[in-house]
């Protein structure tokens, strides 16, 4: 752990003064929980590419739980409790969605989507793209890079970032699904 | 590996004082008795006929009532400390103890009866008796986990409807004879179930903990 961080037998106090407002505590205690967070999420989660989606799902339901934390208890349990209970979630899903959608490798590097393309098109600079794919991670946005903007194909894409075809699937989706969330908020 | 900064920095920003959550039993204190004043006030849409509690045998009765309000009381804290994360049900051996008790008091009021089987719609006033009580406090439940949410939220609600379910069984023993049918009891705990099935149907998306929920506005989170 760096050594700016504080260690697990100062976590209870830190939330405490979270709870009661302290955002530098906040953010120390976040900061500090997130490697045994990804610990817990990994347990489960054997996806890497899910896995720091899930840790990002966790620390949003800390924020919105953190009323329920009885500092007086230590903190590892109940942040365990929320890990395991979103990383089992986060795979109901996926497994929901695997079920839905047809896995077809050809169609699916021959077809693009419609609406994220039009959004491609409609920009007119280089500056503009460079913002709209700054918003995504550095994973998600190398795969926008080569399937939509170099036309590799996924298998290629895949061989070159060392992922497994369906790894760069997810990443387009989360990617394509992450700029549209995006134009919504820009664009109203 | 991402570090989350954004997302941690982001959250911090917004991050205002929370008013703790109390302890499940005393957050009970209050839900508890508001629920059963609502199921009480609920069963004045129902005919009540009171307990002949001059029977020799309304000890039973009195037992009953005793019991499933302790049930009552339990399921409802139980309900409440599983909403919490990490939250576990205290005392499981006490409350399976009391179930085994409240079914033992069945089995002998059944006992009791003339007719220990019943016939086929025997039991259909219990039936409306327990879901009129039972409603409102199956919304109380509701309200009560929705300042907690849960992450267990078919479990915590399931508790929940069982602990409406006992509050509404202690206060029909207040306006039912000593003995008792199969085919009654059947009633009673159809009753009961359905309670249970509608606090899950009502409250699941209520107070579950949705994905990708409480993401502050306008913010974006960059995974680096």
């Amino acid at each position: 752990m760096p050594d700016d961080l504080p260690l697990e037998d100062d976590w209870p106090d830190l939330m405490r003064l979270a709870q009661d407002g302290d955002q530098r505590a906040y953010r120390l205690v976040l900061r500090a929980m997130v490697p045994a967070i990804r610990l817990r999420v990994r347990r489960r989660v054997f996806d890497e590419t899910l896995i720091e989606d899930v840790v990002q799902d966790v620390l949003i339901a800390v924020h919105r739980l953190r009323h329920t934390y009885d500092p007086a208890l230590p903190l590892l349990p109940w942040v365990s409790a929320i890990a395991s209970a979103r990383a089992i979630d986060a795979l109901r899903r996926q497994g929901r969605s695997r079920r839905r959608e047809v896995s077809d490798e050809a169609a699916l590097g021959e077809a693009v989507d419609a609406r994220a393309s039009a959004a491609f098109e409609s920009l007119d600079a280089g500056a503009d793209l460079a913002g709209l794919l700054g918003v995504l991670p550095e994973r998600q946005r190398e795969m926008v890079e080569m399937v939509k903007l170099r036309e590799m194909s996924l298998d290629a894409a895949a061989q070159e970032s060392r992922l497994s075809v369906s790894a760069v699937k997810s990443l387009l989706h989360r990617a394509i699904l992450k700029l549209r969330e995006h134009g919504k908020q820009t664009h109203g | 590996m991402a570090d989350h900064a954004t997302l941690i920095d982001a959250l911090s920003a917004e991050a205002g004082p929370v008013r703790r959550v109390s302890p499940a039993w005393v957050r009970a204190l209050f839900w508890a008795p508001l629920a059963l004043g609502l199921g009480y006030l609920a069963t004045n849409l129902v005919h009540r006929a009171s307990t002949d509690w001059a029977d020799p045998l309304a000890f039973v009765a009195a037992a009953n009532i005793v019991v499933s309000l302790t049930l009552g009381v339990a399921a409802f804290i139980a309900a409440l400390s599983v909403s919490i994360p990490g939250g576990r049900v205290r005392g499981k051996g006490w409350i399976a103890g009391g179930v085994a008790a409240w079914l033992a008091l069945a089995v002998f009021s059944i006992s009791l009866s003339g007719d220990p089987r019943g016939v086929l719609g025997e039991g259909s006033y219990c039936f409306t008796f327990v879901v009129t009580a039972g409603l409102p406090m199956v919304l109380v439940g509701i309200l009560a986990l929705r300042r907690t949410r849960s992450l267990k939220p078919v479990r915590s609600l399931t508790l929940a409807g069982m602990g409406s379910a006992f509050f509404s069984f202690g206060l029909l023993a207040f306006c039912h004879p000593v003995e008792l049918s199969a085919m009654d009891f059947t009633a009673h705990i159809v009753a009961g179930m359905l309670l249970g099935g509608v606090a899950v149907l009502l409250g699941r998306r209520i107070i579950a903990l949705g994905a990708g929920q409480g993401r502050p506005s306008e913010t974006v989170f960059n995974l680096p």
